[in-house]
């Protein structure tokens, strides 16, 4: 378990990275690395767009699965990796880097 | 045929059975059954009907009559009013009856009923006698004033009545339904949508951050910190964060800056440089805090399946002891991450390490106690999957060299260590070794083997560099396995061996291979003669490893002590080499075999 927290921590330590969430399947935040109400936010419309995006996939192509997911806006960039169960998301500023 | 003296509106018809309808003027119907015949009186079928027939005519045109003679009563009632009195006898003796009680009843009375709409007075009036008639019948009459009433036209006020009030409740909910389900494996679950309420909560709840999250979000307080430790510690969940991590990892690494604007952002000057192409850059340090720190590097060793993969060994940590002695960890040059792929750990420290040519999977180690571990990526544990005996059979010397020879269908691993002892491998099963080799010299000794070469496309021979400060060359099968050849000329023990790797072209240069030792030089041999060809003395250093380049047939690289990396061009110059200079002590030496 101290394996996933320092692997966090080196994630949040690269260059440009403003936040971490790990989410369940549920919506519900697991580990974060930002403040409360950023994090509840975060978590709650990447859970719902991450699902949208899963089922758009699957329609497109029955066979074919979402397997990671960028959103590059004009501030920030946000990276999604989903699973089965949980969400990874991870907050970065790429200019920085 | 007579009339019912008691009702003069009933009719009696002699007659068979037969049912007999005969007409109320107050509109209702009286039936009788089954009327008395007359006494005596057979008729016969036909003249029955006959009967039945005319009778038939009779009593309608009688009903006409009655009608007729009531709506003329009624008119000359609605001319006399209030005096029944006067009212004018008809000849017919039916209104005159009528007439009689209807005197009869008013002066019982004293008068009409009270006063109704005028719209329905014939039809009232039409009642009356019936009503009157009938009201001896049904006993007390309605008791009215006394006065004469006078029928007067009343203004009728519009009566709005409203309809009846249905009440309809919206059966809709408060908050909005935005969210889905996660999408399920099944194929035949694709098109449903599960609504849930779940995320919806969150959102209204996530527009307003000025409230404080923990009170008005009850998602949140839903899992405790244990259940989320639980979670954490879960094996799904490591196997997804070690899944995620990797991806976000190397996501993170490009410095992608899609939307960089070069008309608005500043200009970004040409990194290249314009020098020769032998010019080294030092592109990436690899190193890992955890498990690289404070360890010497004792081999390397490129993935013939994936280019960019490194896997690098390590010695042990004399800072920490609870650590494993052997770590290697596998680099990934494309994505250059900070942080190693894979981490695979071992008892002994490994000496030397080498990918499976043929089993994309799988990992070799050899280590400083003389086992040989191998162990399998795809499995994911970081620990050996197999590990060879420590017994007198296999290696009992720290095993310093490695190498998988053979093509995809016979191959075998062939490994070397320190008491001269060269074995052989198959890799499913490493608890023997296939066959075992003593390599001993002319003088019936062990030989200290520190490096192994094998020619690129040779199974059997092959050379060694020991620490008797001589290379040979042997053979594994033939006439005389075991060592043939020595080639003395260095004055120290022999780092490296390096057979030439240039494969087909029109000169076989595979009797071509360079060794580097501890007295500071690199010389050149070929096998078929006994001394070196060439001897490069550049370095001020223990010499520690020296290759061939896979490409280019005259180009080589060696690395010393002082950190100093040598690139050498035959054809250029065999003085001096062109070199760069590292900060660190350099050991291993590893040339891409294929480069980007």
């Amino acid at each position: 378990m101290s394996e996933v927290e320092e692997s966090l921590k080196r994630i949040q330590s690269h260059p440009g990275v403003v936040g971490v969430v790990i989410v369940n399947q549920d919506g519900i935040p697991i580990r974060t690395t930002m403040d409360n109400a950023t994090t509840v936010q975060y978590a709650g419309l990447l859970h719902s767009l991450a699902a949208k995006t899963k089922t758009t996939v699957r329609d497109l192509d029955p066979s074919n699965e979402l397997m990671f997911l960028r959103i590059r806006t004009n501030k920030h960039e946000i990276m999604v990796a989903p699973d089965k169960e949980y969400l990874l998301i991870v907050i970065q500023d790429p200019c920085q880097s | 045929m007579w009339w019912s003296t008691r009702d003069s509106h009933v009719l009696v018809l002699p007659a068979p059975p037969i049912l007999c309808c005969c007409g109320q003027v107050s509109g209702t119907v009286l039936v009788c059954r089954e009327l008395l015949c007359a006494a005596g009186v057979d008729l016969t079928m036909a003249d029955r009907k006959a009967e039945i027939d005319l009778k038939r005519k009779k009593l309608e045109e009688l009903r006409k009559s009655r009608e007729q003679k009531k709506s003329e009563t009624a008119n000359k009632a609605l001319l006399t009013r209030g005096s029944p009195s006067s009212r004018t006898k008809s000849p017919d003796p039916l209104s005159k009856e009528r007439d009689d009680v209807n005197k009869l009843v008013s002066d019982l009375i004293g008068g009409s009923p009270p006063a109704t709409k005028p719209s329905s007075t014939p039809s009232v009036l039409a009642k009356s006698p019936g009503e009157v008639a009938a009201s001896p019948a049904a006993g007390t009459p309605a008791p009215a004033c006394k006065r004469k009433t006078k029928l007067v036209i009343e203004a009728l006020a519009p009566v709005v009545i409203r309809p009846k009030e249905v009440e309809v409740y919206v059966k809709s909910t408060q908050t909005d339904m935005v969210s889905m389900e996660p999408q399920r494996n099944d194929a035949e679950d694709e098109d449903a949508l599960v609504v849930e309420v779940v995320s919806a909560k969150s959102l209204p709840a996530a527009t307003e951050p000025d409230k404080d999250k923990v009170q008005t979000h009850p998602l949140c307080m839903e899992m405790s910190a244990e259940q989320r430790d639980k979670i954490v510690a879960s094996d799904e969940f490591l196997t997804f964060f070690d899944r995620a991590s990797r991806l976000v990892e190397r996501a993170l690494t490009k410095p992608s800056d899609i939307l960089f604007d070069y008309v608005s952002g500043s200009g970004e000057d040409g990194s290249r440089d314009a020098l020769g192409s032998l010019k080294a850059v030092k592109k990436k340090v690899f190193v890992d805090e955890r498990w690289s720190q404070s360890r010497i590097v004792t081999a390397m060793d490129w993935s013939s399946y994936h280019p960019e993969l490194l896997l690098v060994s390590y010695f042990t940590n004399t800072n920490i002891p609870h650590d494993p002695d052997g770590v290697v960890l596998m680099w990934d040059l494309k994505f250059q991450k900070d942080t190693p792929d894979y981490i695979f750990n071992c008892q002994s420290a490994v000496m030397s390490v080498a990918f499976s040519k043929f089993h994309p999977s799988y990992i070799i180690g050899g280590t400083y106690s003389g086992q040989l571990v191998l162990w399998d990526i795809r499995i994911g544990k970081r620990t050996p999957v197999q590990r060879s005996p420590l017994s007198s059979s296999s290696h009992t010397h720290p095993v310093y060299c490695l190498d998988v020879v053979g093509t995809e269908n016979a191959h075998n691993l062939i490994s070397a260590s320190n008491d001269g002892r060269l074995c052989s491998w198959n890799l499913d099963n490493l608890s023997q070794p296939q066959e075992s080799l003593e390599l001993a010299s002319r003088g019936a000794k062990q030989v200290a083997v520190t490096s192994l070469s094998f020619p690129s496309n040779d199974v059997n021979k092959f050379i060694v560099g020991s620490q008797e400060c001589a290379a040979y060359q042997g053979q594994r099968h033939g006439s005389k396995p075991g060592l043939a050849v020595q080639f003395d000329g260095h004055h120290g023990p022999v780092t490296a061996v390096s057979c030439h790797r240039a494969t087909g072209g029109q000169t076989d240069h595979s009797h071509l291979f360079l060794t580097s030792s501890f007295d500071w030089t690199v010389k050149l041999w070929s096998t078929k003669t006994g001394t070196p060809l060439c001897s490069f003395e550049n370095n001020s250093d223990y010499v520690y490893d020296v290759q061939w380049s896979p490409t280019h047939p005259a180009v080589f690289a060696s690395v010393d002590g002082e950190g100093r990396l040598d690139f050498w061009n035959i054809n250029t110059d065999i003085e001096v080499g062109f070199h760069c200079s590292l900060s660190q002590f350099l050991s291993p030496l590893v040339f891409a075999r294929y480069l980007h």
